[in-house]
């Protein structure tokens, strides 16, 4: 697998950017200003893998020699970034207390607590919307909740029921259209539906922002996260889901045996072992992670490799990964009700999807599914 | 809202904040994001503890080589800005060193 941020310079200093502050990591950030033709491939990389932050904390911290104007570009970018971010923890605070008032316990999960609770400066971590763990058994007060509020869903539910069962999060949008996804689940397909989001539930880690308190996961279940995110969230790895990672994986608290055991139990321990591994490649920092032998040592077995090739930065697709969640639940009752909701959503539904002018579901799972075909009788041994 | 340069003022406690590259960005929740660039940056950066404005004063004019006096008045109007905008509060119940 070639390493997340591409292989041309402009990828390599991308990558170095996505390991400053990083203990232990060998990247190199260039020596002098990048070149003009170089620059602007390295700037829109740094932004799509959401790393202004870290970008502006290596000018600032003298670390990546910038030409005045290029300073201008970083400059006015994290401003523009971080103001936004200030708009997601409004909305944020705003939507824990109307869910705390209604008697929904949340966990803040990813970029805000993430820039918050990991890095040494807040201002290093961009994100685009507002994560939230909804405590189980509350998902369907905590969504009706907020559609009460005025934060619309763009979808409505896939079928009656579906939510509580089978969904890993609903979509709401708050003011100016910030987005906010409540979880039910750590991830989508196999992995998501294998981990009982109970398992992950507990007094979780404080912190303030804004002068109130708010609670992300505690560090196993972060890191964890941070792996199936770095793996299972994108259609490839994001640069700065794996420096989550690599992030939680050095921190001098966190418990090894606790991470291995909770992705035990979760059935994510090939997902694990594969991120960190991936992060440590991408950073060469692994090896001064305790976890790293863990890591290196794990091999997954028959149910893994199938359920990680189903995703879409493993080679699958989005039809793949969401079939894959038959394989995450335990009864062909489940198995069966998840299969009727995937092939027959709604009508409310349908409908909503349509009025949204988004594609219809079989005619692209079938495209994808066709794709997959050709793709796997192209690598099939003659 | 005038905070005398004998009085202490600090940061408001639910003030959001960014440190950016040229300028710090403060907002308080329903109200507009403040970006604030250079002399006031570095002033906000003074107030991560709750001063006075002589001390803001003298530590502004240290690392600026000048004197406390030089830079009291433009820094006055400042800090009562920051004042009339709710970023920054006077301190409750504590006296000032200089009154002490």
């Amino acid at each position: 697998m070639s390493l997340p941020g591409g292989a041309d310079p402009a990828g390599g200093a991308v990558r170095a950017v996505a390991a400053h502050g990083l203990a232990g990591s060998h990247l190199a950030l260039p020596e002098g200003p990048l070149a003009d033709d170089v620059w602007p491939e390295f700037f829109r990389a740094a932004r799509r893998q959401r790393l202004i932050g870290l970008l502006a904390a290596t000018v600032a911290d003298g670390a990546l020699e910038v030409t005045d104007a290029q300073h201008e570009q970083v400059a006015t970018a994290h401003a523009v970034a971080m103001k936004r971010v200030l708009d997601i923890e409004v909305l944020a605070l705003d939507v824990v207390e109307r869910l705390e008032q209604a008697g929904v316990g949340v966990r803040v999960l990813k970029g805000l607590a993430t820039a918050h609770v990991d890095m040494a400066d807040p201002a290093r971590r961009d994100f685009g919307d507002v994560d939230l763990l909804v405590e189980p058994g509350r998902f369907a007060l905590a969504v009706a909740t907020l559609t009460a509020a005025g934060m619309p869903r763009d979808l409505p539910e896939r079928r009656p029921g579906f939510d509580e069962r089978f969904a890993k999060e609903a979509t709401l949008y708050g003011p100016r259209e910030v987005e906010i996804d409540l979880h039910r689940l750590l991830a989508l397909g196999a992995f998501g539906l294998r981990l009982d989001p109970r398992s992950v539930w507990d007094d979780g880690q404080p912190f303030v922002v804004g002068g109130r308190r708010l609670c992300a996961l505690q560090p196993p279940a972060r890191l964890l996260h941070a792996a199936y995110s770095s793996l299972l969230g994108d259609r490839s790895p994001r640069l700065v889901s794996l420096r989550d990672t690599a992030q939680l994986a050095q921190r001098d608290d966190i418990d090894g045996d606790a991470v291995v055991a909770l992705a035990r139990v979760a059935g994510g321990q090939a997902v694990l072992a594969r991120a960190l591994r991936l992060a440590g490649d991408t950073f060469g920092t692994g090896p001064d992670w305790a976890l790293w032998r863990w890591a290196g040592a794990h091999r997954g077995g028959w149910w893994d490799r199938t359920c990680l090739r189903a995703y879409e930065s493993q080679g699958g697709s989005n039809t793949t990964t969401l079939l894959s969640g038959a394989l995450g639940l335990t009864t062909w009752r489940d198995r069966a009700a998840y299969a009727g909701a995937m092939a027959f959503p709604g009508r409310a539904y349908v409908a909503a999807r349509r009025t949204a002018g988004r594609p219809s579901e079989w005619r692209r799972a079938l495209a994808e599914l066709a794709r997959s075909a050709v793709r796997t009788g192209r690598r099939a041994p003659r | 809202m005038t905070a005398p340069g004998t009085a202490r003022v600090t940061r408001a406690p639910d003030i959001l904040s960014r440190t950016c590259l040229t300028s710090v960005l403060v907002r308080l929740r329903g109200a507009p994001t403040i970006s604030l660039t250079e002399a006031a940056a570095e002033v906000w950066g003074l107030l991560d503890v709750d001063r006075t404005v002589d001390e803001v004063a003298e530590a502004l004019a240290a690392r600026h080589g000048t004197t406390a006096t030089a830079v009291l008045d433009d820094l006055q109007r400042l800090v009562d800005d920051l004042v009339a905008l709710g970023v920054v509060l006077p301190a409750p119940g504590i006296p000032s060193a200089s009154t002490r």
